[in-house]
């Protein structure tokens, strides 16, 4: 064995070579490929972070690039641990966006529409599965359970405490009036996310058409999501399928 | 003799539940109302008073399985109702998301994804409405949301200050 094979710097060599190989598969979406550099949707540039978010926790040995993550784990850990503590009136997928993406702008709207699309086809709470995805998208695998938790146990420690003072008894007539102030408000929000989503669906092909049937069949005709999101969606690929899309120029 | 619910039966209850509700929560609401009062874990009235409770915490708006568990098996009934619901999301939905993270950016699901988001817009619209129409059942409800959305919509105001602000108007105006 030679002296610069088993000497420090030959191991700390090794070890970055592990590491990198080891710690972040070239798939993941938090080290994304040139390619997917470019799609990346956290803003960068113009947009600056906010304090706070930027990454302290990237190891600086690494010899492959370092992961994308622009928003730091105290930034998220305290985002997540607000929207948990603010959504009141249900719909809560709309403080995700109100918070994450408005707000902070840490993501693109289109990363909200993805993470509730993914929403209405996964089990459970679409409001957490929104948030597992979204805290993915920002911080890789590791953050979705925690953001998830962060996310949720706020809300069942408050309703279990309510649970024990009001449930089965007479229920003030103030509480009432929050409650329902507080739901028409939360509406409010829910309204102004849904209608912030609108303008970005000129981007696609028919997309303002597809819109618009989309809110006919399922809001005035009550045509099944499942029926509405595979038949027009299935159009929508056609339409704009990777093929058509090269040969129009567009992207 | 009446069997006494335990924890363990509210857990795998909502466990099954959880595990039945691809697509969220609310799909399984008019099973769960149905099972949950014909198992004797609470009555017709009760299980509004949960999902009223729900409504009044922050978080998933599924939080009503808190009171539904309590009611059932006490706190211990109640986290158990919490953690049975929010296991599936947790475990299966978490996996099915990495591997969408692993595929997302490839050609056919990016082109995929990018085709299903105004047909996604419009889903959400469309729920804007349908909700809007029982929700907004009188013009005091839909003035407030209206006013709610012109703040968002106008004025920097964090939303936590938007919320408490309204709760709190409400709690002193519109007592009921």
């Amino acid at each position: 064995m030679t002296e610069a094979a088993s000497g420090p710097a030959a191991l700390l060599s090794r070890v970055r070579d592990r590491a990198s190989y080891l710690a972040i598969p070239p798939w993941s979406p938090w080290q994304p490929s040139e390619a997917n550099a470019s799609r990346s949707s956290i803003r960068v540039g113009r947009d600056k972070p906010p304090p706070g978010s930027e990454s302290k926790s990237a190891p600086a040995v690494l010899a492959q690039p370092l992961p994308v993550s622009a928003v730091g784990w105290r930034a998220l850990a305290l985002a997540y641990l607000k929207i948990g503590g603010i959504s009141i009136g249900g719909r809560s997928a709309s403080y995700l966006m109100d918070e994450l993406v408005e707000r902070r702008r840490w993501l693109k709207r289109e990363d909200w529409m993805e993470g509730l699309m993914l929403g209405w086809i996964l089990p459970g709470p679409i409001g957490a599965s929104v948030a597992m995805f979204l805290a993915t998208r920002l911080r890789g695998p590791l953050a979705g359970i925690p953001a998830v938790a962060l996310y949720s146990v706020p809300g069942i420690a408050i309703a279990l405490v309510l649970s024990v003072l009001l449930f089965g008894g007479h229920r003030p007539s103030w509480v009432n009036g929050g409650i329902y102030a507080l739901s028409a408000c939360a509406f409010g929000l829910f309204m102004y996310t849904s209608l912030r989503t609108v303008p970005d669906s000129r981007k696609t092909r028919l997309g303002p058409v597809l819109l618009v049937l989309a809110f006919v069949l399922h809001g005035l005709l009550a045509v099944d999501l499942f029926v509405v999101l595979l038949g027009l969606g299935g159009i929508s690929v056609v339409l704009n399928r990777p093929a058509a899309k090269a040969g129009e120029g567009v992207r | 003799m009446i069997m006494e619910t335990t924890w363990t039966d509210v857990f795998l209850y909502f466990l099954k539940l959880g595990l039945q509700a691809w697509g969220g929560g609310q799909v399984v609401i008019g099973e769960m109302q149905r099972q949950t009062v014909a198992m004797g874990w609470l009555t017709e009235a009760q299980f509004l008073e949960a999902y009223a409770i729900g409504q009044m915490t922050p978080g998933p708006g599924t939080t009503y399985v808190v009171p539904i568990g309590y009611q059932a098996a006490g706190i211990a009934g109640a986290l158990g109702a919490a953690v049975g619901f929010f296991l599936p999301t947790v475990s299966i939905g978490f996996a099915l998301i990495l591997i969408w993270h692993r595929i997302r950016e490839s050609r056919w699901p990016a082109a995929i994804r990018d085709a299903l988001m105004p047909v996604g817009r419009g889903l959400v619209l469309a729920s804007v409405y349908t909700v809007g129409r029982s929700a907004l059942g009188d013009f005091l409800t839909a003035g407030i949301a209206c006013a709610s959305l012109l703040v968002f919509w106008r004025t920097p105001l964090p939303t936590p200050v938007v919320i408490l602000v309204a709760g709190g108007l409400g709690a002193i105006y519109l007592q009921r």
